[in-house]
């Protein structure tokens, strides 16, 4: 009887050690999930009130344009207005520059005000922060171009094929480049712009195979390295870096041709 | 202690005594037929649980936190000011000044855009428009850069690519004859020439016409039709014949061609 009792004694204090290990285990992700998941949702909010902040302090733009938060409707001209001036500041630069227009669906390539190349925008996503913003706010981050201050994309800025020198004819004919235009990859394309704004270019095109797997694989890594910034910032003691994010679906023809127009630092401008 | 036990199995809910069975039937057949040993499939099943803990924190720390931020963002609304009715002479004239604004903008806009002819040309496409303001003219297939970099020894590089920008007409010349450069001559395993030997000299390969672009860019026929729409130039930009015939006679010195 009372080794039963021993042996029982025993089990259930190696039961109740094991369910308190498991109560450790689950308090401790649960402490990590929340010291990860709430600096993450405070963000958009620091983002928000940044950018607020940043327009806001402009008092010479804030006196101009105080109308806008007077009605939706001038609001709505006075960002028309911003949108105007942000491609006529655009076209004093002699480079080849990016308008994003989602009134009317397009994404163009404009150099000297001219529309060189313009691509239907099939569908879009944009970020809540944008309708958060305060109006003033909105029209002084849009009246003037952004800088495309970091790109990553799917396909080669320039296809470059590196060619050694024949040493005599025989070789040369040999060498002879025939090009295929057949071999196009799939086009998807990440640009951060001023302001932390980032502009993400996919593809509408999901036929092959190989079409899906880059795109999963270019969402995985934007997946990724975001998080690895959050948990590098939180390990700091830091609210993370939230970057407000527009999403178009184009063809991919037209990421190419955009993204290979397109000269470093680019400047962009948006209508929305 | 059996008593104890023989307690709980009793107090298990008939489903899962089957549910459980199941699974040991399962793992029977995995074993016979498989030949593979009950602690591999232990271990398969707790790589599966490993997997799934895996998914979970990957939805939590990649998915969850992009829901999340979505959820607390705050959508603005504009309030409406009652002291500064739509109606109200002051929102009439704020909305006049905008309007006129606008259409101040738009003009200057619209002035960009060169009244008389000019053309546009796609290097990633290879396909060209020939404009006249905001009028298509033509468009049709060129030959841009191939974007092939040739390299003889370390000395010497050449990157055939078409230059992108804003380019103006420069020069105009009929029965345009080619002056082969070095890089002619070292891309056919050729020894080079001397500044105006006359293997230097090539004539009717450039087509009828060419237009200077400025820094030895050219825009000229072909002989090599079925190359029309590839990139395989070094850098100048061909056309048909046909085509080239109305740039060239549309197009003046000055007029502007946009590359990209």
């Amino acid at each position: 009887m009372k080794k039963i009792l021993q042996r029982i004694t025993q089990q259930f204090k190696e039961l109740t050690g094991k369910i308190t290990v498991k109560i450790w285990v689950i308090a401790g992700i649960t402490i990590i999930a929340l010291g990860y998941l709430v600096p993450v949702s405070l963000a958009p909010v620091k983002t928000l009130k940044h950018l607020n902040h940043f327009a806001l302090a402009d008092s010479v733009f804030t006196e101009q344009y105080k109308i806008i938060n007077k009605s939706p409707e001038l609001a709505l001209l006075a960002k028309e207005k911003g949108f105007k001036e942000a491609q006529l500041s655009m076209a004093k630069s002699d480079s080849i520059g990016l308008k994003i227009n989602f009134k009317d669906s397009t994404l163009s390539l404009v150099i000297k005000g001219v529309t060189i190349h313009a691509a239907e925008i099939k569908n879009y996503k944009i970020d809540k922060v944008f309708f958060a913003i305060e109006n003033l706010t909105s029209a002084k981050l849009f009246s003037s171009p952004l800088n495309i201050q970091h790109e990553s994309a799917t396909i080669v800025k320039e296809p470059i094929i590196v060619k050694h020198a024949p040493k005599d004819a025989a070789e040369a004919a040999q060498q002879a480049y025939m090009p295929d235009t057949l071999q196009k990859n799939p086009a998807f394309l990440s640009m951060v712009c001023t302001y932390n704004i980032q502009l993400i270019v996919k593809q509408v095109e999901k036929e092959s195979f190989k079409d899906k797997k880059i795109g999963i694989r270019f969402d995985f890594k934007n997946y990724v390295q975001k998080t690895a910034n959050t948990i590098w910032s939180i390990l700091r003691l830091q609210i993370p870096e939230y970057k407000p994010v527009i999403q178009l679906y184009v063809s991919g023809d037209d990421i190419r041709t955009i993204y290979r127009a397109l000269p470093r630092n680019a400047m962009v401008v948006i209508y929305y | 202690m059996e008593n104890i036990k023989h307690y709980v199995t009793r107090q298990v809910p008939v489903e899962a005594q089957k549910i459980y069975s199941l699974l040991l039937k399962g793992i029977r057949f995995i074993q016979d037929h498989f030949k593979i040993s009950r602690s591999l499939i232990f271990k398969l099943l707790f790589a599966v649980k490993v997997l799934a803990i895996t998914i979970i924190l990957i939805i939590i720390f990649l998915l969850v936190p992009e829901w999340i931020q979505h959820w607390v963002v705050p959508v603005n609304k504009v309030k409406s000011d009652l002291a500064f009715a739509e109606d109200s002479v002051q929102f009439k004239k704020d909305k006049k000044n905008l309007e006129k604004s606008i259409t101040q903008l738009d003009k200057k806009l619209e002035r960009q855009i060169p009244a008389s002819y000019y053309m546009v040309i796609n290097s990633s496409e290879n396909e060209f428009q020939l404009y006249k303001g905001k009028q298509l003219i033509r468009d049709g297939m060129c030959s841009t850069g191939s974007y092939i970099l040739l390299q003889n020894g370390d000395e010497q590089k050449w990157m055939f690519k078409t230059p992108k920008g804003e380019f103006k007409i420069r020069s105009k010349t009929t029965s345009p004859i080619w002056k082969k450069p070095d890089w002619a001559f070292v891309e056919e395993g050729l020894p080079i020439p001397s500044a105006n030997h006359h293997t230097r000299f090539e004539y009717g390969v450039l087509g009828d016409y060419a237009l200077g672009l400025g820094q030895g860019y050219l825009i000229h026929g072909t002989l090599y039709k079925r190359f029309l729409g590839l990139p395989v130039t070094h850098g100048c930009v061909r056309m048909n014949d046909e085509d080239l015939e109305l740039v060239y006679r549309s197009l003046n010195i000055g007029s502007k061609v946009f590359i990209y």
